[in-house]
C-alpha cells in the first residue's frame, strides 16, 4: 500500500495541522519531478493494492501531474485508489478524467453543511459545492464516496451536528468519517482550545452521530470511520492491521514491519533527501510494535484476533494481559469472546485512556 | 581593649522596616565595607533571607568608631525577625547592653517589634528610638517620632531621625550609640562566663559559636565545657567578628566573639547555653536557657520515592546548621518513606522546605501540619500525639488538651471588626483591647496554636489590607473537642491526608478537602468517591464522574507514531502520580489540600 502526500492548498483551513504551504504552480512543478524521483529510487516497480493521495488539497494537481507519478505504479493488482477532494476545486471533466485515470474512491472534506461552521474552520468551500462535488463525481461513475465531518466546534450544538449528518446522508455516500475536532498548540485557531466543548458533551455528539449512522444503515469499523457493506476503506484498514506502507512526498511515512521512516515536513529539505539519496530508519522494538498492534486493532470495531496476535508476537495476549483485560472489563470499556478482545461502545470515545493500560514495560 | 569603650548592641525591627539597610550603612560609615562595593545587606548570608526580606539566622560583627580621639568598638548583634524565633531573639537581646528601635516613619511600630521591645526592656536593655526612612513619600516622621516618644515615655528630641538607604543621620546615630549605651559590666579577672548567642556549621570548621563574654576571659587553648551538657572541649580558636573570623588569643568581660573548638553538630552547641573553663570556672549557669521546643510537626516525604536517601542526608545537614529541626522515620502507605519533621512554626517549615528544594534540589511533599495534643486515654495514661496516624481510637480517648497561645494583634482601628470576626472563627478568646494612639489598637487573644498554623497570619494581613502585626508565644494547655478526619479516595484511607481538627470544623474542612481532591484528581474510566470520614462516619463526600473522552479522531500512517509516543507520555504522567487503590491521584493534589481553605 502506498500513500502520497500531497502539499498545497489554495488556503490552509485554521484547524489543520497536517503539513501543506500555498498553492505555487513552481514550486508544484518541483514537487512532482522529485515525488517521481522518490519513487524510482525504490529501484523496483511498486504495485499496490492501495494507493491513496492525501494532503493537503490532492485534487489541485492536475491530470497530466497524475498520468505521470501514476506512470511509476504498476497498478494492475490495485483494488483502490484513492483521491482526497476538496468540493470547491473539481469540475466534471477534471472528475470525468480521474475516472478514466483508475480512480476509484474519492474521499470529499464536506465538515459541515453548516455556512457559520465552514466559514470558521477556514473552509474554501460551501455545502452547495459539495453537492455539485459529489453529482460531477457520480456522473463521472464514482460509486465509493467518502465524506468527511467535523463534531465537537466551539459553541456547537449537538442538533447542528446531527444536521449536517443528515444533510450529508442525503448526498447518498457510501463512507462517512467523522472527526471530533482537536486544536493542536501550532495551528492558527489554538487560541480557542478553551472554548471547545467539554468531553461530556463531544461524548454526547459521537454517542448521537454514532446512533444515527446506524440508523442509516452505516456499520461502523473503526473509531472514526462507518460505512455501507462492503464500502469500507481497503487502505485505512491495512493501517490498523499493521501492513507495511510506503508514503511519499513531504512528511509521509512508511512502515516495513520491522523499521519505520518519515519524511521531512518541509519541502525544501525533502527534496533535500531525495536528491542525496538517504533516508533515515527508526528500528521498531517488538515490545513497541506489541503494544503499537493493540493500539490500531482497538480503533476497529472487530477488535483483536488472539490468534493473529500470537501469530505476530508469539504471546498469548489473554494470558499476559489477564489482569488489564479484568480490570477494563471490570469497568465495561472492553468485551472479550472465545477469538477477539474489542472495545465496547463505552470505552471508544475513551480509547486512548483504555489503550494506556496495555503499556506494560517489558524486555523485548 | 577598654571594656568602657564596648558598646553591645541590636537593632530591633519589623520585616521591611529597614534593619539590614541601616546595618551596611553602619558598616561602612566605620569602614567595614566601602559604599555600594557589596552586595547589599551583608549581614544576611543566605539567599533565601535576602528573597525573603528577613533575617532567619542572627550573626554578629564588630565596627570599630573613632570619636572623641577614642576608638570604641561596636558589636552590632543582629537578630532573627519572625515570630517563629522569638527565643533565640531573647538570647540575642541578652547579649546587649543596648537596642535600636528602628521604625519605619510610614509604618509605625508593629505588634512584633513591640514585643521584641518588651524583651529588650526585660533585658534591661538601653533603647535608642530611631524613625527610619524619612526620606520617603508618606512618611509621617512626626507622627512616627510622637507615637515612638509615648510609647517609651521619652522626650520627642531623644528619637533620632535618620534614611538609612540615603546615609542621612547615621554619624549623629553612631555618636548617639557610644553617648546612651552603657558599657558592658563584668570583670575580666572573675571565672570565665560566656553566654552562646548563635552558632552555625561551617563546612570547613565545623561548629563556629558566636559568644558574649559575661566575666572572665576565655584563652586559645582554654579546657571548656557546656553547663547544659557537661561536655568537655579546647578552645582551638577564639576570635572577633568582622566580616570574616578574626582569630586572636582571648576574649573578656563585655566581648562579643567567637571560638571554635572541635564541636561537630550544632545541636550540641544550643542557644542559650552557657560556657566556662574546666578549672576555676564559674559555678552557675546564665539564666534563660531552654532546649528548642518545636510547635508544628508535618510529614515530610520526598517527590520521587527514590529520593528518601538523599533527604535523609540532606536534612542532617542542614540540621547542622539548625538544631531547632527534629525529625524522625515515618512511612506512609499513600506517599512512601519519609520524615516527621518538628519545627518551631510555620515559617520556620516554609524555610526547611525551600531549602531543601533550593540547596538540596529535593523537591518533597509535606502533610498537613499539626500541634502536639495531649491525649489521656481511658487505661490512665497520656500520650503525646503530634501525627494523625497514631491518634487513637476515639473510644479509648477520655481527654484531647491543646496547646494554647497568647496572642498580641496590633491594627488600625478600623480593622478591629474584621479582625475580630477573624479571631472568634479560629476560636480566640479575647482578653483585652488598649489603644496605642488614636488610631491604633492592640488586642490580646488567647487562641489555639492549631488555629494560628493554618494561614491565620495570611488571613489577617488580607483582613486588615497588610496593616495588622501579630505576635504569639506559649500559654497553657486546654481541654478540647479535637478529632480527626481520616479522607478516603474510593474507599481507600489515604493516610497522608489525615488531619485532626476541632469538631466544629470538621465537616466543612471535610468537604473542602473532598472538593479540593475533585478538581485535582484527573477522571478516570470509572467514578471516584471522594470522603471525608470520622471513624466510620461519613461527614462530607464528593464525587468525579467517569472520563468520557480521551480520543485521537485520526489516526492513520503518519500518525501512529506520534499518537503512540502520546499516549506513553500520558502514562508517563500517570506513573508520577501516586496509586491510591487503583485511583492515580497527582503530587498536586496533595500539594492542593494542604492549602485548602479551612474556614
Amino acid at each position: 500500500m502506498i500513500y502520497i502526500h500531497v502539499p498545497f492548498c489554495i488556503r490552509k483551513c485554521g484547524y489543520c495541522s497536517f503539513f501543506s504551504v500555498p498553492l505555487d504552480r513552481e514550486l508544484q512543478d518541483r514537487y512532482v519531478s522529485c515525488l517521481v524521483k522518490e519513487i524510482r529510487q525504490i529501484g523496483k516497480t511498486l504495485y499496490p493494492e492501495t494507493l491513496y493521495f492525501g494532503g493537503g488539497t490532492p485534487s489541485l494537481l492536475e491530470i497530466p501531474e497524475f498520468e505521470k507519478i501514476l506512470s511509476y505504479f504498476d497498478l494492475s493488482h490495485c483494488k483502490e485508489l484513492t483521491l482526497e477532494v476538496n468540493p470547491a476545486t473539481i469540475s466534471s471533466d477534471y472528475a470525468e478524467k480521474l475516472r478514466i485515470l483508475g480512480f476509484n474512491r474519492v474521499s470529499i472534506g464536506a465538515q459541515s453543511t453548516d455556512a457559520g461552521e465552514l466559514r470558521w474552520l477556514g473552509r474554501i468551500h460551501t455545502h452547495e459545492d459539495t453537492v455539485n462535488c459529489v453529482s460531477m463525481l457520480r456522473e463521472a461513475g464514482f460509486d465509493n464516496i467518502s465524506l468527511d465531518l467535523i463534531y465537537a466546534l466551539p459553541g456547537q450544538e449537538t442538533t447542528s451536528v446531527l444536521q449536517s449528518a443528515k444533510a450529508l446522508c442525503q448526498l447518498q455516500p457510501q463512507h462517512f468519517s467523522l472527526y471530533c475536532l482537536s486544536l493542536e498548540d501550532s495551528v492558527p485557531l489554538a487560541g480557542w482550545q478553551s472554548k471547545l466543548p467539554d468531553g461530556d458533551t463531544a461524548a454526547e455528539m459521537y454517542e448521537n452521530l454514532c446512533d444515527w449512522l446506524t440508523v442509516a444503515s452505516f456499520s461502523q469499523y473503526e473509531l472514526s470511520n462507518f460505512s455501507l457493506p462492503g464500502f469500507e476503506s481497503r487502505h485505512n484498514s491495512a493501517y490498523w492491521n499493521q501492513v507495511p506502507y510506503m508514503g511519499f512526498g513531504p512528511s509521509a511515512a512508511g512502515f516495513t514491519g520491522e523499521r519505520r521512516y518519515k519524511n521531512p515536513v518541509s519541502i525544501v529539505d525533502w527534496i533535500e533527501m531525495v536528491d542525496s539519496g538517504s533516508r533515515e530508519w527508526e528500528h521498531e522494538t517488538l515490545n513497541n510494535r506489541e503494544q503499537e498492534y493493540i493500539m490500531l486493532r482497538l480503533r476497529t470495531t472487530i477488535g483483536i484476533s488472539f490468534a493473529e496476535f500470537s501469530r505476530r508476537f508469539g504471546v498469548d495476549f489473554q494470558q499476559k494481559y489477564s489482569d488489564v483485560t479484568a480490570f477494563l472489563e471490570k469497568h465495561s470499556m472492553l468485551e472479550e469472546d472465545v477469538t477477539h478482545a474489542r472495545l465496547t461502545r463505552k470505552g471508544r470515545f475513551v480509547a486512548d485512556e483504555v489503550i494506556q493500560h496495555f503499556f506494560i514495560d517489558d524486555e523485548r | 581593649m577598654k571594656r568602657k569603650l564596648i558598646r553591645n548592641f541590636c537593632i530591633i525591627a519589623h520585616i521591611d522596616h529597614g534593619k539590614s539597610t541601616l546595618a551596611d550603612r553602619l558598616l561602612e560609615e566605620t569602614h567595614v565595607i566601602n559604599r555600594g562595593a557589596g552586595v547589599a545587606q551583608v549581614l544576611d548570608d543566605m539567599d533565601l533571607e535576602r528573597e525573603k526580606g528577613i533575617t532567619i539566622k542572627s550573626h554578629a560583627i564588630r565596627l570599630e568608631y573613632e570619636h572623641d580621639n577614642k576608638t570604641y568598638v561596636y558589636n552590632l548583634i543582629d537578630t532573627p525577625g519572625h515570630v517563629d524565633f522569638s527565643y533565640e531573639v531573647s538570647r540575642s537581646l541578652a547579649s546587649c547592653e543596648g537596642a535600636l528601635l528602628l521604625v519605619d516613619a510610614s509604618q509605625g511600630i508593629e505588634a512584633q517589634t513591640m514585643s521584641n521591645l518588651y524583651l529588650a526592656l526585660d533585658n534591661n536593655l538601653e533603647i535608642i528610638p530611631v524613625i527610619n526612612k524619612i526620606d520617603i513619600p508618606g512618611a509621617d516622621v512626626e507622627g512616627a517620632v510622637h507615637e515612638v516618644s509615648e510609647t517609651l515615655g521619652v522626650h520627642e528630641s531623644e528619637v533620632f531621625c535618620i534614611s538609612a538607604k540615603m546615609g542621612t543621620g547615621i554619624d549623629s546615630l553612631l555618636q548617639g550609640i557610644a553617648k546612651y549605651i552603657p558599657a558592658p559590666d563584668g570583670d575580666r579577672e572573675n571565672p570565665p562566663q560566656a553566654l552562646i548567642f548563635d552558632s552555625y556549621y561551617d563546612v570547613y570548621r565545623g561548629v563556629v559559636v558566636l559568644i558574649r563574654m559575661y566575666e572572665g576571659t576565655l584563652k586559645k587553648g582554654d579546657a571548656v565545657k557546656l553547663f547544659s551538657t557537661g561536655k568537655q572541649y579546647e578552645v582551638e580558636e577564639i576570635g572577633h567578628l568582622g566580616l570574616q573570623l578574626i582569630p586572636g588569643t582571648s576574649l573578656s568581660a563585655g566581648e562579643v566573639g567567637y571560638i571554635i573548638s572541635g564541636i561537630k553538630d550544632v545541636s550540641e552547641a544550643r542557644v542559650g547555653d552557657t560556657i566556662t573553663t574546666i578549672k576555676d570556672g564559674c559555678k552557675k549557669a546564665l539564666e534563660g536557657f531552654q532546649e528548642p521546643k518545636p510547635m508544628v510537626y508535618s510529614g515530610i516525604f520526598p517527590l520521587n520515592g527514590e529520593d528518601y536517601q538523599d533527604l535523609l542526608e540532606s536534612l542532617a545537614k542542614l540540621k547542622l546548621n539548625d538544631s531547632s529541626i527534629v525529625y524522625e522515620k515515618e512511612s506512609s502507605m499513600a506517599l512512601g518513606f519519609g520524615f516527621r519533621c518538628g519545627f518551631l512554626g510555620m515559617l520556620h517549615l516554609e524555610i526547611v522546605k525551600e531549602r531543601l528544594l533550593r540547596e538540596y534540589n529535593l523537591p518533597i511533599i509535606t502533610t498537613t501540619p499539626s500541634v502536639t495534643f495531649n491525649v489521656s486515654l481511658t487505661d490512665g495514661t497520656v500520650k503525646s500525639i503530634n501525627n494523625p496516624v497514631e491518634f487513637p481510637d476515639p473510644a479509648r480517648i477520655t481527654e484531647v488538651d491543646e496547646p494554647f497561645m497568647s496572642v498580641e494583634i496590633m491594627v488600625p482601628e478600623k480593622f478591629v471588626g474584621n479582625i475580630m470576626k477573624l479571631a472568634m472563627d479560629r476560636r480566640g478568646i479575647q482578653k483585652d483591647m488598649q489603644y496605642i494612639d488614636e488610631k491604633r489598637v492592640a488586642i490580646h487573644y488567647e487562641m489555639p496554636l492549631l488555629e494560628i498554623i493554618f494561614d491565620f497570619y495570611d488571613r489577617l494581613k488580607s483582613v486588615s489590607k497588610g496593616y495588622a502585626s501579630l505576635d504569639y508565644s506559649f500559654l497553657d494547655y486546654r481541654k478540647a473537642n479535637i478529632v480527626k478526619v481520616d479522607i478516603l479516595i474510593n474507599g481507600e484511607r489515604v493516610d497522608a491526608m489525615s488531619f485532626m481538627c476541632h469538631e466544629d470544623k470538621a465537616y466543612n474542612w471535610g468537604k473542602s478537602v473532598a472538593d479540593t481532591l475533585r478538581d485535582e484528581i484527573p477522571r478516570h474510566l470509572f467514578k471516584i468517591a471522594l470522603q471525608a470520614c470520622i471513624g466510620a462516619k461519613i461527614i462530607a463526600r464528593s464525587t468525579i464522574s467517569a472520563m468520557r473522552k480521551n480520543v485521537t479522531a485520526k489516526c492513520y500512517g503518519g500518525d501512529i507514531t506520534r499518537k503512540k509516543k502520546l499516549l506513553e507520555k500520558q502514562k508517563e504522567g500517570k506513573k508520577r502520580m501516586k496509586e491510591i487503590g487503583s485511583v492515580n491521584v497527582p503530587q498536586e493534589a496533595f500539594l492542593a489540600v494542604l492549602k485548602t481553605n479551612r474556614d
